[in-house]
């Protein structure tokens, strides 16, 4: 019973971080605005559903293979998201009216 | 590693058998000498890795708190109307020598909410920012700390 809560909590929050993301698409009307927001669902969602239904079967060898799937969101996800990215900041040429641009850098 | 792969191989089949077992070892040792001889992996990698086993637990614990926290402050300025955000292009240099730990690091700031890392060439950096404060000295972040003190405890592998 516990564990049934608890997963459902879990499962409960993923969702609600889902359905920001897609609130969060509609409120910013920049792009990389939008992806900030949209990447949360990837990483943030996608684990928590998981982690949710990893503790409603318990240990075994589906919820061993679900700990696999969340390594590999881990590392594909930012991935994704880093080449669309890179590909509106070549692309765009007004992206200063976007954005400021802070350096600290000393090139 | 050679474990790892192993391990893999044993729960994408999803039982033990002795078959599945002994097919196992050979394809997960035809696969590490793939990655020895084509993927520049070699075995003092894992001298490194164990030499750094706490850092590198530390660091996903780090990891995981700051992905709750930059998340709570990014559904704040999703859900109030009050707030503007002012999106920011911060461009900043790390000194880590190694490609791999800025790999790993290009990855942690685009996985945390809020950042996303734009561009990396050698080590100079590029992220945006949803707002200028989670911006806010991510040149001297807690993750370059802990990667530069993983870099010193590896010692040129």
């Amino acid at each position: 019973m516990i564990r049934l809560i608890l997963s459902a909590l879990f499962i409960f929050a993923g969702v609600n971080v889902i359905i920001t993301a897609l609130v969060g698409n509609y409120r910013f009307s920049y792009v990389l605005n939008r992806m900030q927001v949209g990447a949360t669902a990837d990483t943030m969602g996608a684990i928590l559903v998981l982690i949710g239904l990893i503790i409603k079967i318990g240990i075994n060898m589906i919820s061993i293979k679900m700990i696999i799937m969340i390594i590999f969101f881990w590392v594909a996800s930012p991935v994704c998201s880093h080449f669309l990215a890179r590909t509106e900041a070549i692309a765009n040429e007004d992206i200063l009216d976007e954005c400021e641009v802070v350096r600290h850098d000393n090139i | 590693m050679y474990i790892l792969l192993l391990l893999f191989w044993i729960i994408l089949n999803g039982k033990i058998t002795l078959e599945i077992f002994a097919f196992g070892v050979v394809f997960a040792a035809a696969i590490f000498w793939f990655m020895c001889k084509f993927l520049d992996y070699s075995p003092r990698y894992e001298l490194c890795v164990a030499r750094n086993i706490i850092w590198i637990l530390t660091y996903f614990v780090v990891l995981i708190i700051e992905i709750f926290k930059s998340a709570i402050a990014v559904y704040k300025r999703v859900y109030s109307k009050k707030i503007e955000i002012q999106p920011q292009m911060v461009f900043f240099d790390v000194d880590i020598e190694s490609e791999f730990l800025r790999f790993v690091l290009a990855n942690s700031i685009t996985l945390t909410p809020g950042t996303i890392t734009v561009d990396v060439t050698d080590n100079h950096f590029c992220v945006h920012a949803l707002d200028y404060t989670l911006a806010e000295g991510i040149e001297n972040s807690v993750f370059i700390k802990m990667l530069k003190i993983m870099e010193e405890n590896c010692c040129g592998c």
